[in-house]
C-alpha cells in the first residue's frame, strides 16, 4: 500500500485521540467526559461483577454459525441493488482523483476497518466477555469475527459488481435469472421438506449433512475462537483458521479486482446525504425519499400560526413513514412484546400498562424528532415567522405528541381486546398531557443545550455522557411532574371514596397545568437561542 | 495535448448523461465547460478524473490513457470537485503533507505556505477542516489541488462560496497556471467568468456537445457571420433551438461524435 495511505491512517488515529482531549477543553467538555467515563465505568463494574456466564460450546456453534450464516445470506440478498465498498465522501473527493490503484485503495479500506474492529471489539467485551472463557478469545473472536462481516460485505459487492459488468448483455442476464430461480427452488424444497420446523432445527438437520458442514465449516472456527479454553491449543489454532478465513476473504477482494470507484462514489454521495440529513433531522430523518411526495395533507389549518407549523412537522413524519413505522414495529415487537410476554400472569393490566405506556414514551421520543430537535438547521427560518414564541412552541410540539400518543392508544386497544382488565383502558386517557409534557421537556433540554442526534466518531465518551447526563436531567423533571400528578390523583382517589373519573380529572389538570406551564419556558429557551453561537457543529 | 477527451459516452440505465463527447486541451489554454444543470459537466469532469468509468471512449491525461495507466495519469491532475468534502479530524497543513507525500513531492513547504498566504489560510494553517467556513474549505482543496503542480487541472464550480478576495486570487491563479503551460478547465454557470477567463469554450446540453471552439475565433465567427452576440446571448440560442422533448436513449453508435 502507498505510504501517503499508511500516513493517512495514522492522521485518522492521531485525529480520534486529539478529538477526545478537544472535548476536554473547557469546563463543560471536562465535566461531561467525567460523567461518560462515570456511567462507563458503571457499566464495565456491573458487567464484571456479574456471575459468569459461559455458553455452552455446542449451543454457541450451533447459535453462532447459524447467525453468521444469516448474516451473510442477508448481505448476499441485500446487495443486488447496492453493490459498493463504501468510502467517505472525504476520501472519494481526495483519494479516488488521487495517484492509487484500485487495489491500494481497497488495502486502506481493509486496515482502516480492521483498526477501527479492535476499538470496537475492546467496547464490546464489557457485555460478551462474561459469556467467554478468557477475555482474550472474547476479544480475538469479536474482532475476528467484525473484520470477517466486512470482508465479506466487500466481496460480495466486488463479486456483484463484477457479474453485473458480465452481466451487462441480456443473454447473459436471461442465464443469471434462470440460475438464480434454480437456487430458490432448491432451497424451497429443501425448506418443504422440514416443513413446520423451525430456523434452529434446519441449522441443526443441515449440520448433520456432510456437505453443509464442510460449508460451514468456515463460520464455525470463528464460534470455536469464542469458546476456547486453553490458549493453546483451542484458541491459537483456532484464531489461526479464523485469520485464515479472512485472509482468504483479502486475497478474493484483491482478486477480482473489480472497477468499484464509480459504484462507491455514488454510494458516498448516499451515504453522505443521508448522514447530513441525520445530522440535521435525527436518525429518521436519514431515508432518502424517491423525489416525488406521493401523499400530502390538504391545506393546513391556521390555528393561529400554529396550524402551518404542525401541518410541516406531519408531513415531515408522513414522508419518513415508512422509517417510522419500521422504528415502531422493532420497537414493540423486540422492546415491547418480550416484556409484555415474561410479565403475563404476574400483575395486572393495569399495572403493566401503567409501566410500560409511559416507557414508550421515554424510548420513542428521543428517535421522532418533529420538532425543534428535527430543526437544527432550521432554527433561522423559525426565528423569522410572524408568530408570538408561545405559539411557535406549541405548533412545532404537537406532532411528536400526537403520534406517539396515538401508538399508545393503538396498544392500550390491543391489550383491551386481548382482554386486559377495563381499566388499563383509563391509562389513555392521560397519554396526551403526559406526552406533552415529556415532548416539552424533551425541547427545552435541546434548546438550552443543542446537540446534533448523531456522534461523530465511534465510542465517543463525551456524546455518552451527554446523553446519559440529558436522560438523568429529563427524567428528573418528567418525574417532578408526573410525581405531582400521581400525588394529587391518589389524594383525590381516596378522597373521592375511590372514585376513577375524578382522579383522572385532576390528575390531568395537574399534568396540563405542568404542559401549559412549559411552553412560556420553551418559547424563552427558543428566544435565547442564538443561531450563531448555539447551533452546533 | 493535455487533456484529450475522445467519443465520451456515458449511460446510466435509460439516461445518457454523455453522448459522445470530444475535445481536447493544449497545455495554456483554459476551456470553460458550461450548460444548463443536468447537461454532463459534471459527468465528464469525473470521468477525466478517474472517478467514473465511461460506457464508452478515450480519456488521455498528459499522454497517460486514464483507462490503462490510471496511476499516471491521476498524478499528473488535479481536480476540485464543486462541494469538496475535506477529512474534518485533520488540520489544513495535514491535508497539504498528505497531498505531499500522495504525490511524492519534495520541496513542498515552501509552496504550501505561499498557497496559504495567496489563499489567505495563513491563520488557518492548524485549524481543524470541521472548523472552516464552505468558501474556506473550497480554498484548502483548490490549494490542494495546486500542491502538486499538475499538468491538468480541473476545476467545478470554482468560485461558489469565495469571498470576493478569494475570487480575485481564484482568477489569478487560474491565468498564472494557464501562462505556465498547465491545461485547465473550468465548469461553470456564470458565463461572464468564462468569457473573462477562458480561452475556449464546451457547451453541453443533455449530454451533447453543442460547441466546442477558442473564444476569439467563435467571437470572430459570429461578428462575420453578422451576429453581435455575447456569450450569454449565445448560450441560450444554442441550449432553447436544442431543448425540443427527448427522444428515446438508443445504443451507442461505434463512432459518434461531435465537435465544432
Amino acid at each position: 500500500m502507498d505510504r501517503a495511505l499508511w500516513f493517512l491512517l495514522r492522521l485518522r488515529f492521531v485525529a480520534w485521540g486529539r478529538r477526545i482531549a478537544r472535548g476536554l477543553q473547557g469546563i463543560k467538555g471536562v465535566l461531561l467526559v467525567a460523567f461518560g467515563m462515570v456511567m462507563l465505568s458503571l457499566l464495565v463494574i456491573s458487567a464484571v461483577t456479574q456471575p459468569v456466564h459461559r455458553v455452552d460450546p455446542e449451543t454457541l456453534r450451533l447459535y453462532g454459525t447459524g447467525a453468521l450464516l444469516a448474516y451473510c445470506v442477508m448481505v448476499v440478498l441485500t446487495s443486488v441493488g447496492e453493490p459498493a465498498v463504501t468510502f467517505s465522501a472525504a476520501e472519494v473527493d481526495f483519494l479516488f482523483p488521487g495517484p492509487f490503484s484500485r487495489r491500494e485503495l481497497l488495502a486502506y479500506k481493509i486496515l482502516g476497518s480492521a483498526f477501527s474492529s479492535l476499538i470496537t471489539a475492546g467496547f464490546m467485551l464489557i457485555w460478551l466477555g462474561r459469556y467467554a472463557h478468557s477475555l482474550l478469545a472474547a476479544f480475538l473472536a469479536v474482532m475476528l469475527v467484525l473484520n470477517f462481516l466486512q470482508l465479506f460485505s466487500m466481496a460480495v459487492a466486488m463479486f456483484s459488481g463484477l457479474m453485473g459488468a458480465r452481466a451487462f448483455n441480456i443473454q447473459r442476464k436471461v442465464i443469471l435469472f434462470v440460475l438464480t430461480v434454480a437456487i430458490v427452488v432448491a432451497i424451497g424444497h429443501w425448506l418443504q421438506v422440514r416443513q413446520g420446523q423451525g430456523p434452529i432445527q434446519w441449522m441443526a438437520a443441515a449440520e448433520k449433512l456432510p456437505i453443509f458442514r464442510l460449508a460451514l465449516a468456515p463460520l464455525r472456527w470463528f464460534t470455536e475462537v469464542f469458546a476456547a479454553r486453553r490458549i493453546w491449543p483451542d484458541l491459537v489454532t483456532w484464531a489461526s483458521c479464523a485469520l485464515l478465513v479472512n485472509l482468504i476473504m483479502v486475497l478474493v477482494v484483491f482478486l477480482l479486482d473489480v472497477q468499484f470507484l464509480e459504484a462507491s462514489a455514488a454510494q458516498s454521495e448516499r451515504h453522505y446525504a443521508r448522514l447530513q440529513r441525520m445530522r440535521s433531522g435525527g436518525v429518521l430523518a436519514g431515508r432518502s425519499g424517491t423525489g416525488k411526495a406521493r401523499w400530502g395533507l390538504g391545506e393546513p389549518p391556521v390555528w393561529g400560526g400554529m396550524g402551518p407549523l404542525a401541518w410541516r412537522q406531519m408531513l415531515a413524519l408522513m414522508r419518513n413513514l415508512r422509517g417510522v413505522i419500521v422504528f415502531l414495529a422493532m420497537f414493540i415487537l423486540f422492546g415491547m412484546g418480550p416484556a409484555f410476554m415474561r410479565s403475563q400472569g404476574r400483575g395486572s393490566g393495569a399495572a403493566i400498562a401503567l409501566f410500560f405506556i409511559p416507557m414508550m414514551t421515554l424510548f420513542m421520543l428521543p428517535r421522532l424528532t418533529f420538532d425543534f430537535r428535527g430543526d437544527i438547521d432550521r432554527m433561522d427560518v423559525l426565528k423569522t415567522l410572524p408568530l408570538p414564541p408561545w405559539r411557535l412552541v406549541v405548533g412545532q410540539l404537537i406532532t411528536p405528541v400526537l403520534i406517539v400518543s396515538f401508538v399508545q392508544v393503538l396498544v392500550i386497544i390491543v391489550m383491551l381486546v386481548g382482554g386486559a382488565a377495563r381499566h388499563v383502558g383509563w391509562v389513555a386517557a392521560m397519554v396526551v398531557p403526559f406526552n406533552f409534557v415529556a415532548t416539552a421537556i424533551e425541547n427545552l433540554v435541546f434548546l438550552w443545550f443543542p446537540v446534533r442526534a448523531v456522534p461523530t466518531m465511534a465510542v465517543d465518551v463525551q456524546f455518552m455522557g451527554r446523553q446519559w447526563l440529558f436522560f438523568a436531567m429529563k427524567m428528573l423533571m418528567l418525574l417532578a411532574a408526573g410525581g405531582v400528578a400521581s400525588m394529587v390523583g391518589t389524594i383525590v382517589y381516596f378522597g373521592t371514596g375511590r372514585n376513577m373519573l375524578p382522579t383522572l380529572i385532576s390528575a390531568w389538570i395537574v399534568l396540563g397545568i405542568a404542559g401549559a406551564l412549559l411552553v412560556p419556558v420553551v418559547a424563552r429557551a427558543f428566544v435565547k437561542f442564538d443561531v450563531t453561537r448555539d447551533t452546533p457543529a | 495535448m493535455s487533456i484529450l477527451v475522445q467519443d465520451y459516452y456515458k449511460v446510466y440505465g435509460q439516461t445518457v448523461a454523455a453522448d459522445g463527447i470530444t475535445f481536447s486541451v493544449s497545455p495554456g489554454e483554459i476551456l470553460g465547460l458550461v450548460g444548463p444543470n443536468g447537461a454532463g459537466k459534471t459527468t465528464t469532469l469525473r470521468a477525466m478524473a478517474g472517478i467514473l468509468v465511461p460506457t464508452r471512449g478515450k480519456i488521455v491525461i498528459a499522454g497517460h490513457d486514464m483507462a490503462k495507466e490510471p496511476v499516471a495519469a491521476k498524478s499528473a491532475l488535479a481536480y476540485v470537485p464543486d462541494d469538496p468534502r475535506l477529512f474534518d479530524q485533520l488540520t489544513v497543513w495535514e491535508h497539504f503533507i498528505f497531498v505531499a507525500k500522495a504525490y511524492r513531492l519534495n520541496d513542498w513547504v515552501e509552496r504550501a505556505r505561499q498557497l496559504l498566504v495567496t489563499f489567505e489560510l495563513a491563520d488557518k494553517r492548524d485549524s481543524l477542516c470541521s472548523e472552516l467556513s464552505r468558501g474556506m474549505r473550497q480554498k484548502v482543496a483548490i490549494c490542494c489541488g495546486y500542491l502538486h503542480q499538475p499538468r491538468a487541472i480541473m476545476l467545478d464550480e470554482p468560485l461558489t462560496g469565495l469571498d470576493p478576495y478569494g475570487i480575485r486570487s481564484m482568477k489569478s491563479s487560474i491565468r498564472k497556471y494557464a501562462a505556465e503551460g498547465v491545461a485547465i478547465i473550468v465548469s461553470s454557470h456564470l458565463l461572464s467568468l468564462v468569457e473573462d477567463l477562458c480561452t475556449a469554450v464546451l457547451v453541453l446540453h443533455r449530454g451533447k456537445q453543442l460547441l466546442h471552439a477558442p473564444l476569439a475565433e467563435m467571437r470572430q465567427q459570429l461578428s462575420q457571420s453578422g451576429r453581435h452576440e455575447t456569450l450569454e446571448e449565445l448560450f441560450f440560442r444554442l441550449t432553447e433551438e436544442n431543448s425540443a422533448p427527448l427522444a428515446p436513449p438508443v445504443e451507442p453508435a461505434p463512432s459518434a461524435t461531435a465537435g465544432v
